[in-house]
This record gives structure tokens, sequence and C-alpha cells, in this order.
């Protein structure tokens, strides 16, 4: 067995020459790519401003993979193509497409149900689904953004980018962002306990798109300027409210509209809020029935406010005076049981 | 110490010792009222002899004895007639110093001047013969009417009396008002309350937890196809 010899010390001059080399061996390597970086004028830095930006003034088209996660936790990855025809305003002219479930041959039991999903609901996983700076001044106030460098993304250079709520009961985002058009080629949401809820992963993407026929939403959906324009559209319905949301000031009121649902025909007047990046939405439905009515909550003059809360979604429902009230976020956004509550006393106080 | 000394055993503490039964009733059959010690029952002796509280006493009534049967004479000197006067004249002097002095001051009817006493004046006996006639006329006139004071003063005074009457008049009226005010209140805020409509009380909302999620948008921008 070789004996173990003791490594004479080094004299300390020798020790400074050992560390000074090492020091140069690393940094002039890390110079040189700095500097040959420098030399291909990198992309900016995506900022808020510039995303948001791109929805505006950016045409694209972009297959790619949307992945839901059902009320029970399964994953189902959807293949779809996505084309954006911008016309300067933050509601740009879309055409979204059903291409298939993956794992699913065509023609199945559930690539048809989701095929009937994308004709329903298309104009809404475009127009809620993604990522968007909504509101550029209050996407500021209410995010931050983070810069973690380079990725590759459907075959181009983009900034992997996470944008932090300065709220706890808020999602932060994960995405990829386009080094040269600043739109998202990879989207990845995370809930505060870091579990992912969506995720958008692009394919291919082409900064150009070919004539479209936009996609429109399955109801028959007009905008209104303000409550009292809806109010009066709707023909002055008793029971309807104009929410009161103090609960929640870092969210503003974003569109309202009416919307026809064509199954039943009941109008909808739907208003949404947001913090410039995150929704929530409060629906009132006219000429409804009470769904609580008999129950025994219902009893004894207590009212009645149903909530369903899972990681993806808070929605609460409560009736009065003929119109159906929904109240619906992401999951961790607690705080719409209060708005729900304050809304609630409203209509009963009418 | 004797064992026999009852003062130590039964002595309460700061107070006279109690006389046990036993030697009380030795030395009440010993002892007599003539002073002569008695020669009483075989017991009492031998207690007597024996206990010493009781042989000190009586060894003490031997001594004393003599001397309390015979009554002290009055010495000479207070029998004398000047000593008796500087007794009055004392008292007189303690009396000119309190209350009675200062009325007879200030009372309307005049006292006579005491003139020094003089065993050779005759007149002077008349004289206060005289003055005690005044003086129970005075008497009776103090028990009959006080000496009246000052008008100006008894003015004040009266007004001041009559004024604090007025003000507690007023204030028991004030108050009156103020008791019956109250009450009208108290009863219209009452009828109000009886008469008035029903004041709507703050609903109470609960929570129901649903199993599934509503039909809503956002539930389908979520979770996608919902069949």
């Amino acid at each position: 067995m070789p004996s173990l010899r003791p490594i004479p010390d080094a004299s300390p001059i020798a020790k400074w020459l050992i560390a000074a080399a090492a020091c140069v061996g690393l940094l002039v390597p890390a110079a040189g790519q700095r500097a040959a970086s420098l030399s291909k004028t990198a992309p900016p830095v995506p900022t808020l401003a510039s995303i948001g930006q791109a929805l505006l003034i950016q045409d694209y088209t972009v297959e790619q993979f949307r992945r839901f996660r059902d009320e029970l936790g399964n994953v189902v990855t959807v293949r779809e193509r996505l084309e954006v025809d911008a016309n300067g305003t933050a509601r740009p002219d879309f055409e979204i497409t059903f291409l298939g479930v993956v794992g699913e041959p065509a023609g199945s039991a559930l690539s048809v149900e989701w095929q009937q999903s994308y004709l329903r609901f298309g104009n809404l996983f475009f127009r809620h689904g993604s990522f968007q700076v909504r509101d550029l001044a209050k996407a500021s106030v209410n995010y931050t953004l983070h810069d973690y460098g380079q990725v590759v993304r459907a075959g181009r250079m983009a900034r992997r980018m996470v944008v932090f709520p300065a709220s706890v009961d808020k999602a932060i985002w994960v995405v990829d962002i386009d080094s040269v058009t600043s739109v998202p080629l990879f989207i990845a949401e995370f809930d505060n306990s870091l579990q992912l809820r969506a995720n958008i992963e692009a394919l291919t993407f082409t900064p150009s798109v070919q004539a479209i026929t936009p996609t429109q939403a399955a109801a028959n959906v007009t905008p209104m300027t303000n409550y009292a324009g809806a109010e009066a559209f709707l023909g002055l319905p008793t029971g309807l409210v104009d929410p009161i949301v103090l609960v929640t000031p870092d969210y503003a009121l974003e569109r309202i509209e009416v919307h026809d649902d064509p199954i039943n025909g009941r109008q909808k007047l739907v208003m949404s809020y947001s913090d410039g990046i995150d929704q929530y939405m409060v629906v009132q439905t006219m000429n409804s029935f009470d769904p609580f009515v008999g129950l025994p909550s219902a009893v004894g003059g207590t009212h009645t406010i149903g909530r369903f809360r899972d990681p993806a979604l808070s929605a609460l429902v409560f009736w009065d005076d003929q119109v159906t009230f929904h109240v619906a976020g992401r999951g961790s956004l607690r705080r719409l049981d209060e708005v729900a509550s304050r809304i609630y006393l409203q209509a009963l106080s009418n | 110490m004797s064992s026999g000394n009852p003062r130590k055993a039964s002595s309460p503490a700061g107070r006279k010792p109690a006389v046990p039964a036993l030697c009380r009733a030795a030395l009440r059959e010993v002892m007599s009222d003539s002073g002569k010690l008695s020669t009483g029952e075989q017991g009492a002796s031998e207690h007597i002899e024996a206990c010493g509280f009781c042989s000190a006493r009586v060894q003490a009534r031997s001594t004393l004895s003599n001397w309390a049967s015979a009554r002290p004479a009055v010495p000479a000197v207070l029998a004398s007639p000047s000593v008796l006067e500087g007794i009055y004249e004392r008292a007189a002097e303690a009396v000119e110093q309190g209350p009675i002095s200062t009325w007879l001051e200030q009372s309307v009817v005049s006292t006579a001047e005491v003139a020094a006493s003089s065993d050779a004046d005759p007149s002077f006996l008349q004289d206060c013969l005289h003055e005690s006639a005044s003086g129970s006329e005075l008497l009776r006139d103090f028990v009959r009417s006080p000496a009246q004071p000052d008008p100006q003063v008894w003015n004040g005074v009266c007004r001041s009396i009559l004024e604090g009457v007025a003000s507690e008049r007023v204030m028991r009226r004030q108050t009156a008002w103020r008791v019956l005010l109250f009450g009208a209140a108290a009863a219209a805020v009452v009828g109000l309350l009886s008469i008035a409509e029903d004041v709507p009380v703050q609903p109470t909302i609960t929570f129901a937890d649903l199993d599934h999620a509503p039909d809503v948008a956002f539930a389908n921008v979520r979770y996608g196809s919902r069949y």
C-alpha cells in the first residue's frame, strides 16, 4: 500500500501566483464570450411595455400546444393553430383552429369533444387564457419582470422572463418572449404553491398572417362603454347592479359586454376586471331562477352564495331578483369571496 | 417561683390578675370586716399557709387595717374663710373666660359693677341682694327671649337664607321640567319606534361549497372542455 506522503507546503508567493493564474484563466474566456455576444448586437431585454406593444402591432401565426388541467387534475394537451391580425387595439382579430388532442386519434370521442369546445370557447381561450399585458400602467405597479437569460424556442431566440406579482394571491408567470417580435412563445402559469396551472408552448412561429376568418364568440357579444349604457341597452331591468369592487383596489374595470346566449337566449352582462395581467369576471344573467330555492341553507332568511374553489378556479354564484350572479377568477384569488358578499349585499339592498 | 402562685398561672396579659376561686374563698373565710383574722375552716387556713398569694394578702391586711379604720381629720387651714374665698374667686375667674361672660358683656341689660367685698360696709350686702334680684330678672329675660342680633346683620342672614331657598325652588322647578321633557322625549321615541316600519337588518350570508364548478366562462377558460 503506498504510503501517504505529505505534500510539501508551497510558499505564499507561489500560492498567490497560482490563484492569479486561475483567475486569469477563467476571466479571459468569459471576456471573450462577452465580447462575442456584444459583437452580435444582442436584442434588448423585453419589458412589459414591449410585450404589450406586440399585442397591438404584431401579426403572427403560431402552432402550439395548449395544455389544460381539469378539475380532477388530469392534463390534456391540445394542438392548435393561432393566427393573429393586429389592428392597433388590445383586441386584435384572430382565428384559433383546433388541430387535435395529443395522443388521441382524429375523430375519437375526446377529440370531438375538444373540437366542440374550441368552436364554442375558442374565443375565450385566446382572450382570457393567454399571457397578455392588458393594462401597462397597472401591470407595472402590480408586477415585476425578471430576466433569466436567452433561450431557444420554436427555433427562435427568445428571452426567458419571470413575471412576479406584488400580491401573494396571484399567479407567477414564466414566459419565453421572442427576441424579435416580443410575442410570448412559451407561457407557464404557476400558482402560489408553484404548481403548474396552465401552459402554452409554441412549436412553430411565423411573424406574419394570411387572411383570416376571425373567430367569434359563441354568444352574440355587444361591447359597452360603461354600466349605464349596458343597463339602458338591456332595458333597465330590475335586479341588475353596478358592482362595487373596492375589496380589490389593484383591479380596475377592463371591459363591459352584453352576451346573448344562443342556447337559452338569456342575456348576460359580463364585466371584466384586470390588474394589468390577471383577470376576474362578474357576470349577471337576467331572467333566471334561484338555484338555491328549497335548500336547507336558504331557510330562515339566510342568503346563500355557492362557492367552488380549487387551485385553478374560484367561482361564486348567488341569486337575487331574477338575476343570477357569477364571480369567477383564479383559484388563489380568495378575495373574490368578499367581492361576492358585497355585491350580494348591494343587490339585496336595491 | 412558687408553684402555688396563682397569678402567673391564670393572669391574662395586660389585665388585673384574676384571683382564683379557691384563694377568694379562703380569704373571705379568714378575713372579716373588723380587720381581725378569724380562724376560719381548717382547709382555708391550710390553703393560706400554703398559698403565697393568700399569705401575702393576709400579712398586708394586718398592716393596713388600722389605717383604713381611722378617718383622718380635715386640716384646719381648709376651714378658714380666706381659703374659701380664694376658691370662689378662682372659680369666678375661670367663668370670666367662658361664653357666659361674653354674653353678659353683650347683653342689653346692664350688669351692675360688683365692688370689692368689704365686711365693714353693710350696704354692700343690700347691693348684692339688689343685684341678685336684677340677676334673676336677667336670667328670666335670657330664658324668655334671647338677645336680638344687629338688624343689618340679621337682614343679611335673612336675605341669604331666602336666596338659598329661592334657588332651590328654581332648581326643583327646572329639574321637574327636565324630567318632564325627558319623559316626553322617551315616550315620543317609543311611540315612533312602535309605529315605524321595520328597520332592515343586515342580511346573513352563508357560503355553500359546490362539488363542481358552475357554468361560467372562466371555468371554460381554465378547464377547456367540460362535457
